[in-house]
C-alpha cells in the first residue's frame, strides 16, 4: 500500500457538508444513498463525493467534529505526555487533514489546523520510530501497535518489516537453511515438468 | 423433502437479499487492502468480483439515461471509475503474485479463480517450455533444469502488521527460535507479526492487514 492507496480510502470516510443548490432526487450510490439535497441544510456524503462538488462551487464542506483546535490542541499534548500511541479521532485523520485542508479551504483556521494536525503526526511518528528501533534491537518477532493509524503505518512499514525479515532470516540455525539452498536434485526433469505441461495438452 | 427443499432455498433467498451492494464493495476494499499486504495469494474472492461487475454494468446502463449534464451523472460516473478501480487494482495485485511464484501457486491452484487458473497455465506453458528447450541444448549438469530451484515460494515468515476484527477464542502462537509465545488477540487489537502465526486466520477474514 502507497499513501495515494491510503489517501483513496481515507476519500471514502463521510464527511457533511452544506449544499448550495436543491436537488429532492435521492443518488443511489452503490456505497450507499446520497441526498436528496436541500440549500442550506447540512448533509452527510463521501469526501470524494463532497470534493466533486465543492470543485463546483455547489456544496461547502463543513469540518468533522474532531476537526477544532481546542480539541487537537488537548489531544497533542496528550499525545506528547503519553508513552504509548492515543487512540486518534479518526482511523483517517492525516488523509482527511490533507483532503479537507487545501488552501482555499471553506474550513475556518485551516492553516492553524494543519500545523496542529501535523505536530500531532511528528509526534506520533517520532514515536513510533523510536519505538521501532527499542523493538529491533531488544529482539521478538511481535509488537503490539494499537491505535497506530495506516498511514503512519504505511511510513514505517518498508523499514521495520524488512528489517524483521533480515534479522529473523539471519537467526535461523543453519541446519534449516541448507535444505533450501542444496539442490536437492532428486526430482528429475520430466516428472516434475509433467504437471505443468499436461493441462496444455488437454486444452 | 421438497419442504425441506424449500426452506432451504427461501433461506438462500434470503441471505442474498441481506448483502447489500454496499456491504459486497466493503469485502471487495477489505479483500483489495489484504491481498496488497500479504506475502502469498489469498482464497479469491472471484464471486464478489462478479456481483461488483454485474452491478457495475447495471449502473451505467442507468447512467446512461441519465443527461451527461446532470451532477447526479457526474457523481455516479466518478464512483464506477473509483469502483472499476478497485476492482482493477485487486485483479492486478493477484496477477503479479501468479507471476511471481508461479510454480508454487500451481501447486497450491485451490486458491484461484477458473480464469486465473488458465492465465496461469498460459504464463507457466510460455515461460517453461523455451526455458527447457534451453537447457536441453547445454551440455552435462548445466544443462539439468531442477523444478525446484525455479520454485519461489513465498515468505510466510515475513512480518506483516495485522488487525483483528474479532476476540479469537485461540491463543496464536509466534516461534522465535526455540522459544515460543502466545498471544491473546482481541478485537480490534494490531501487532505486528510473523504472518505464519495468522495465515489461518487472514484467509478466513478473521484478521485483517493493515
Amino acid at each position: 500500500m502507497n499513501t495515494e492507496e491510503i489517501e483513496f480510502l481515507a476519500e471514502q470516510e463521510e464527511v457533511t457538508i452544506i449544499p448550495k443548490f436543491t436537488d429532492s432526487r435521492v443518488v443511489h450510490l452503490i456505497s450507499g444513498d446520497i441526498g436528496p439535497f436541500r440549500a442550506g441544510i447540512p448533509c452527510v456524503v463521501p469526501i470524494w463525493v463532497a470534493k466533486t462538488l465543492r470543485k463546483k462551487h455547489k456544496c461547502k464542506i463543513v469540518a468533522p467534529e474532531w476537526m477544532e483546535l481546542d480539541l487537537l490542541e488537548q489531544k497533542l499534548e496528550e499525545e506528547k505526555s503519553s508513552r504509548f500511541f492515543t487512540p486518534m479521532p479518526s482511523d483517517h485523520y492525516m488523509g482527511i487533514a490533507h483532503l479537507l485542508l487545501s488552501d482555499d479551504s471553506d474550513i475556518e483556521h485551516a492553516d492553524r489546523l494543519r500545523l496542529t494536525i501535523k505536530n500531532i503526526w511528528d509526534v506520533r511518528v517520532a514515536k513510533a520510530r523510536a519505538s521501532a528501533d527499542t523493538f529491533l534491537k531488544g529482539g521478538g518477532r511481535h509488537a503490539g501497535i494499537d491505535h497506530l493509524t495506516q498511514l503512519e503505518i504505511c511510513n514505517l512499514r518498508p523499514l521495520l518489516l524488512d528489517a524483521l525479515d533480515t534479522k529473523h532470516q539471519l537467526s535461523v540455525p543453519m541446519e534449516n537453511m541448507s535444505a533450501l539452498n542444496t539442490s536437492a536434485a532428486s526430482g528429475s526433469l520430466s516428472e516434475s515438468f509433467s504437471s505443468a505441461s499436461t493441462p496444455r495438452r488437454s486444452q | 423433502m421438497s419442504n425441506l427443499e424449500d426452506m432451504f432455498l427461501n433461506e438462500e433467498e434470503d441471505d442474498e437479499e441481506a448483502i447489500t451492494a454496499k456491504s459486497v464493495l466493503e469485502m471487495i476494499t477489505d479483500a483489495w487492502v489484504n491481498e496488497k499486504l500479504c506475502p502469498e495469494i489469498l482464497p479469491n474472492k472471484a464471486e464478489l468480483v462478479e456481483v461488483m461487475m454485474e452491478q457495475i454494468d447495471q449502473m451505467e446502463e442507468n447512467v446512461l439515461q441519465l443527461q451527461k449534464t446532470d451532477l447526479r451523472s457526474i457523481i455516479h460516473r466518478q464512483e464506477l471509475e473509483r469502483i472499476r478501480y478497485l476492482i482493477r487494482s485487486y485483479l492486478r495485485a493477484r496477477l503479479e503474485k501468479i507471476e511471481f511464484y508461479s510454480v508454487w501457486v500451481f501447486k497450491n491452484q485451490s486458491v484461484l479463480s477458473p480464469q486465473e487458473l488458465a492465465y496461469l497455465k498460459e504464463y507457466l506453458s510460455l515461460s517453461v517450455a523455451p526455458l527447457k528447450n534451453l537447457c536441453d541444448r547445454f551440455p552435462g549438469p548445466a544443462g539439468q533444469l531442477n523444478p525446484k530451484q525455479m520454485e519461489i515460494a513465498p515468505d510466510l515468515e515475513a512480518h506483516v502488521f495485522a488487525k483483528s476484527r474479532v476476540d479469537l477464542p485461540d491463543t496464536i502462537i509466534v516461534h522465535d527460535g526455540p522459544r515460543e509465545e502466545e498471544i491473546t488477540v482481541t478485537k480490534d487489537s494490531q501487532r505486528i507479526v510473523p504472518y505464519s502465526c495468522i495465515r489461518q486466520y487472514v484467509r478466513d477474514d478473521r484478521i485483517k492487514l493493515i
